[in-house]
């Protein structure tokens, strides 16, 4: 999502740059030097747009797309996002510690791939809750729930996180249809 | 510590949404005749616009031109912030004396405290540091990779009572503020 944000803000940002240029140059040269339009067609947009009225189907099309874009851009700004490292509790002021998301999700999954019977598993991690998915041959899980809970809370303890997030494990047996204990 | 423009980013597309959400209600309510019954069926550039444009053409289109210049600096300062490394560069520590001063280079302390950290502490496998700031205030931007199964507590207080403390000592500096980054590790990963 970031990345998505970057790419999007990179071009936009180049877009508008280039654009809002290209419009101060064309006000200089039409209005002081009384010259022809230089890169945008602007006296061709001037008679489009005392022909077009606001009930045209293309303009009324046009605002739509404005507005749905909008709405897009704005649902993805809105979306909440992991975040990148989580806060440890401090313990000295002028020390602020933060672990990074995306290792402590992998220590996660290797510890519960350590547990007897995971034959696979992934953590995905938010700022209030981590989840655990562990995945396993057997027909019956048994207690495997119980011990990947252990394993995966023994990791989150010792680390001492400034908001102890909440685990949930789930496990899918791979011989049963994503059954859960 | 670090820079990234995410939240940059995120305000100003929220704002850009808004704006593109806003234009887009506007222009079907007119097209709609939601604000007045004869807009509908009036060209897209109003006659009382064009007038007004043509009336006041000696401040209107120096004012367009130099809002257009306002917007394209704006974003070139937004490009210019997606360019931006995510870390910022060493600082040069200039330490006053009595008969002058010392220059100390910042890169040179950056790899001194990331050798003093992957030497010192057995379970940290890797390390990297940014040093920036004054004599008078010095900030850390520490990144740590650590194994897994090391005790985390331990190898914490053992940055910030003893590397961090070895640190400030030699680079003669008072506060300095430092944010520390852990990574995970599997165990044995890297030969030290």
């Amino acid at each position: 999502m970031r990345l998505v944000n970057r790419l999007l803000a990179t071009l936009l940002a180049v877009a508008l740059a280039v654009f809002s240029a290209i419009v101060a140059v064309e006000i200089i040269l039409g209005y002081y030097f009384g010259r022809d339009p230089w890169v945008l067609p602007w006296d061709r947009w001037y008679r489009r747009s005392r022909e077009l009225t606001w009930s045209d189907r293309s303009v009324v099309i046009t605002f739509v797309l404005v507005g749905v874009a909008g709405i897009l851009l704005l649902v993805l700004q809105l979306w909440r996002r992991p975040p990148r490292s989580l806060p440890l509790e401090a313990t000295n002021p002028a020390v602020h510690t933060e672990i990074n998301r995306h290792s402590l999700e992998q220590a996660l999954t290797r510890a519960a791939l350590t547990v007897d019977g995971v034959s696979g598993a992934h953590v995905r991690s938010r700022r209030s809750r981590v989840t655990v998915h562990a995945m396993t041959q057997r027909r019956q899980p048994g207690d495997l729930r119980d011990r990947v809970n252990t394993s995966a809370a023994g990791v989150l303890s010792s680390l001492r996180l400034q908001n102890q997030p909440r685990l949930a494990v789930d496990v899918h047996s791979r011989r049963t249809s994503r059954g859960e204990v | 510590m670090r820079r990234d423009p995410d939240r940059l980013n995120r305000a100003v597309l929220i704002l850009l949404a808004v704006a593109a959400i806003a234009v887009g209600v506007w222009g079907v309510g007119r097209a709609a005749g939601w604000f007045d019954d004869r807009h509908p069926d009036q060209p897209l550039l109003l006659p009382s616009v064009a007038d007004y444009v043509a009336r006041n053409s000696h401040w209107f289109w120096p004012v367009a031109a130099a809002a257009s210049a306002v917007v394209c600096l704006l974003a070139l300062a937004w490009l210019r912030a997606q360019l931006r490394l995510p870390r910022p560069a060493n600082t040069d520590l200039v330490i006053p004396v009595t008969d002058g001063q010392i220059r100390v280079q910042g890169d040179a302390l950056a790899d001194a405290l990331r050798d003093d950290v992957t030497s010192s502490i057995d379970s940290v496998e890797r390390a990297s540091a940014r040093v920036t700031g004054y004599s008078s205030e010095l900030d850390i931007d520490l990144r740590v990779e650590v194994e897994e199964d090391a005790d985390l507590n331990d190898v914490r207080g053992r940055i910030e009572s003893e590397v961090l403390a070895r640190f400030s000592r030699a680079a003669c500096v008072t506060q300095v503020t430092t944010y520390l980054d852990l990574r995970l590790q599997p165990s044995g990963r890297h030969v030290k």
